[in-house]
């Protein structure tokens, strides 16, 4: 999205959050549906939006069919803030959304739109995290018909994915999927939960808050509800790992802004050559530093 | 054509304010089945026009059997009446066992499920044979009241529900308070 958008002349008598409220009633619509069966791929029509798709037209066109002037609004892109995208997003939530209040803070938020992360606080049950997909569709590698993929999501059958899934066990020793790990959501639909990384999946599991996933260039609106199971595809014999940030001596790796050794770490390739790690979630990493410092003073 | 107006007052359901507050409403409603949502305040109609004013418009199909929506509201939402098994949504009177059979969708698109808005006598809490709620956006179980809905719903919708991933989706409403029960939500009790 270009960082100097402007709404165009013609647009200029927009309602509250953009998007008409036909548009929003139809969002509004398919979010219950999506609500009341969880995971599926409910369709709707998404509207164009004044960046391009990819850019995180879905998850915006949930924000912006929910949001109000009570809410506070927190975007994040990969944990961070203040990456170009997320700040993008902000701003023309700010524009096209007057008297809502934005925030960085995870706990003050009430609405929280994401790409590729879950945030590191757990969520309350009076947030919605609403989480932008590129691609929706788990299926995709192994039945190229849309057709056949929706009767083989509505029959709950997986056993190609899982074939496939097993495949690369085999040859791999392990499956190597690092992001977007296929999830069966309450026992029926397996979902895309977006790339976020493995380590976040466990998260989506009995969340407190409603998690939503938009694809707009799919349209496609889906749902994880709270208190629902959220289950990666395993093998019996094979467990499910997350992300585990070990040293070659066997030593849990810590952020090497903030120093905390319990949040997802992004690497860092330093200009000497050698490598670091800090904490995707900035939030998170501020929040720790405060309070080692605060710590440090008190001493 | 239920176009809503920012000249309307924002406890006017035809305010863009009234229907984003009362759709926040409803979201937490199917998130948290069994759980009461008091609706905003509103001037100018009651429950089940409320919740049609959020969700209905000129591009979905409404059955009102019991006529429980005015007509001029009928007009105002601009909505397309169709017959109780097609229609997307129904608005129903719970005090009366359902004699019909909705939409329940399709393997490929269960979506089409119909959305059921069934009027209540009150959502307030008693203590009096509750039901008791299990499924997705329950921790455990759930306990919910209800007066003056007519028991044969429950036997109906256990049967339009039977076969997940098809379903109807039912919104329990009174004058002022709203829940949701979506296909996936289990329940027992409500016999004495
Ligand atoms: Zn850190």
């Amino acid at each position: 999205m270009n960082p100097n958008y402007r709404l165009p002349n013609s647009q200029d008598s927009y309602g509250f959050g953009f998007l008409d409220e036909f548009a929003k009633r139809e969002i509004r619509r398919v979010i219950l549906k999506a609500i009341s069966i969880p995971g599926y791929q409910t369709p709707y029509a998404s509207r164009e939006m004044p960046m391009g798709r990819g850019f995180g037209t879905g998850g915006l066109q949930l924000t912006l069919s929910m949001i109000g002037p009570d809410d506070t609004l927190k975007v994040i892109d990969q944990g961070s803030d203040d990456s170009v995208n997320a700040v993008n997003l902000r701003k023309f939530a700010e524009l096209t959304c007057p008297e809502v209040s934005t925030t960085e803070s995870t706990t003050e938020a009430s609405l929280i739109q994401t790409r590729h992360r879950v945030p590191e606080i757990p969520l309350r049950e009076n947030q919605v995290l609403n989480f932008q997909v590129p691609y929706p569709d788990p299926l995709v590698i192994v039945e190229p018909s849309e057709a056949k993929r929706k009767i083989m999501h509505g029959e709950g059958d997986y056993a190609r994915l899982l074939t496939k899934l097993y495949e690369d066990l085999v040859k791999f020793d392990e499956i190597t999927i690092s992001h977007r790990y296929p999830t069966r959501i309450n026992g029926h639909y397996v979902i895309d939960p977006s790339p976020i990384p493995r380590y976040d999946v466990p998260r989506l599991n009995q969340s407190k808050a409603l998690l939503l996933f938009g694809a707009g260039r799919e349209k496609k609106i889906y749902a994880v509800p709270p208190y629902t199971n959220a289950d990666p595809l395993v093998f019996d014999d094979v467990p499910f790992r997350t992300e585990n940030f070990y040293d070659a001596d066997g030593q849990r790796r810590a952020c090497a802004r903030c120093g905390c050794t319990d949040s997802f770490l992004d690497e860092l390739n330093l200009e000497d050559g050698s490598k670091a790690w800090q904490c995707s979630d900035t939030d998170y990493c501020n929040r720790q530093l405060a309070s080692t410092e605060a710590g440090e003073v008190t001493q | 054509m239920n176009n809503p107006l920012t000249t309307e007052q924002h406890d006017s359901v035809w305010s863009p304010l009234y229907q984003q507050r009362a759709f926040r409403a409803l979201m937490s409603a199917f998130s948290f089945p069994g759980r009461r949502q008091p609706l905003p305040l509103c001037s100018d109609a009651t429950g089940p026009t409320c919740i049609a004013a959020v969700l209905c418009d000129n591009e979905v199909s409404l059955a009102d059997p019991d006529q429980l929506i005015q007509p001029a509201d009928i007009r105002r939402l601009g909505i397309r009446e169709a017959s109780l098994e097609n229609a997307g949504f129904i608005i129903a009177d719970g005090s009366r066992a359902p004699d019909f059979a909705p939409a329940l969708g399709s393997l490929a698109e269960p979506e089409q499920g119909a959305t059921i808005i069934v009027r209540v006598a009150s959502l307030e809490s008693t203590n009096d044979f509750p039901l008791m709620l299990e499924g997705p956006g329950i921790q455990d179980t759930q306990a919910l009241a209800v007066s003056g809905l007519n028991r044969a719903w429950l036997a109906e919708r256990a049967r339009w529900n039977r076969n997940f991933p098809m379903g109807a989706d039912l919104i329990l409403v009174d004058d002022t308070q709203v829940v949701a029960l979506p296909r996936t939500t289990r329940i027992r009790g409500g016999t004495n």
